[in-house]
């Protein structure tokens, strides 16, 4: 076990290397990485299809996350294309639809999958937002800057994480 | 049209970032369920060590070229309650905003309801922007405080002191789980 772990340790530390030389490159052209704007941002632009009246009405959409394109919105499909170019030149197959690890637990039903899925996803980014960043901006941007907001958001985001996790799988490992 | 707001070499500089990014992120596993929700079960910290090195190698790069472009308020209550309700989503959805896209893109089907759920998370909270404002943005405010100004300390100093906390909680983790 012990040997197994220093073994499969050792490609987190290279990982996490290449990932913050990503970050450097980032803050050297001036542009810090972050997603979570952007999901605002899109949303903006889909609602201003129905009703430009109720986005130009509404604050937040202009004083922080006004839907124009910039930096940030290329960087989140720049992180796109990394998955289906992953997909098919370095794995060559299609992903799971829902994750084996969760099938074991779960059973193998799609609908009760993409559910908790839905609301995973609605959570993440209405904690994002209001806590102003995610776990790129907020933590990995403002972490290596030395920002406290970023181990306030991480101990939070830790703590409600290992609990949801806890509890959601409890009893069935 | 409005679509485009900012020149084409800074909207190209975002696709080589993004897609480098999310490159080693899927490379690493770190975009992976299991290895996520591993984490946060506590039975693997390997992701945790992958986030920390990260930090490291960053802080180290931003503070040789002195490029510190943000740093973010320490607005206690909006932090401690939005990274709450953000935990809860990162263990549900087993993704954070990000490596989301990395498995859309690789095309696993819980992500598109994982992003759909998020669009539809930030209308929401653009709806609801003015209450969350006075509720958790206003009130208890720090200003944009960081290791360094917290310790009294000079810029160098916190990056070592980051350094070596991070460093020695990867080093006690591996002391831990062996």
């Amino acid at each position: 076990m012990s040997v197994k772990n220093a073994k499969s340790d050792r490609h987190w530390y290279i990982g996490g290397a290449l990932l913050g030389l990503v970050v450097i490159f980032s803050f050297f052209t001036g542009h810090p990485v972050g997603t979570a704007t952007t999901y605002e941002r899109i949303t903006g632009h889909i609602l201003r299809f129905f009703s430009p009246e109720y986005v130009s009405g509404t604050i937040h959409y202009y004083k922080e996350a006004a839907p124009v394109a910039e930096w940030q919105t290329l960087f989140v499909i720049g992180m796109l294309l990394s998955g289906v170019i992953g997909r098919f030149l370095v794995v060559k197959h299609k992903g799971e639809d829902v994750p084996e690890m969760w099938v074991q637990a779960f059973g193998s039903s799609n609908a009760r999958r993409f559910a908790v899925s839905f609301i995973g996803g609605f959570l993440l980014l209405f904690g994002s937002r209001l806590a102003g960043g995610c776990t790129s901006g907020l933590f990995i941007s403002g972490g290596s800057q030395l920002a406290i907001a970023a181990l306030i958001f991480a101990a939070a985001m830790f703590a409600s994480g290992i609990i949801t996790a806890k509890l959601l799988y409890r009893g069935r490992d | 049209m409005e679509l485009v707001g900012s020149p084409f070499s800074v909207l190209f500089l975002g696709l080589i970032t993004g897609i480098a990014f999310g490159f080693v992120i899927f490379k690493y596993g770190a975009s992976r369920y299991d290895n996520i929700l591993n984490m946060l079960l506590l039975r693997d910290f390997g992701l945790l060590k992958f986030m920390m090195t990260a930090v490291m190698v960053a802080s180290v790069g931003i503070f040789l070229m002195d490029r510190v472009i943000y740093i973010a308020p320490a607005q206690v209550l909006r932090l401690v309650a939005g990274g709450l309700i953000f935990g809860v989503g990162f263990a549900l959805l087993g993704a954070c905003p990000g490596t989301v896209l990395v498995s859309f893109g690789e095309g696993k089907k819980d992500s598109w309801y994982g992003i759909l759920g998020g669009l539809l998370g930030t209308a929401v909270y653009a709806h609801l922007y003015p209450v969350m404002d006075e509720m958790f943005i206003g009130p208890v405010n720090l200003g944009k405080m960081t290791v360094h100004s917290l310790l009294g300390v000079s810029y160098g100093v916190g990056v070592i002191v980051l350094v070596a906390v991070f460093g020695g909680s990867i080093l006690l983790i591996n002391k831990l789980t062996r």
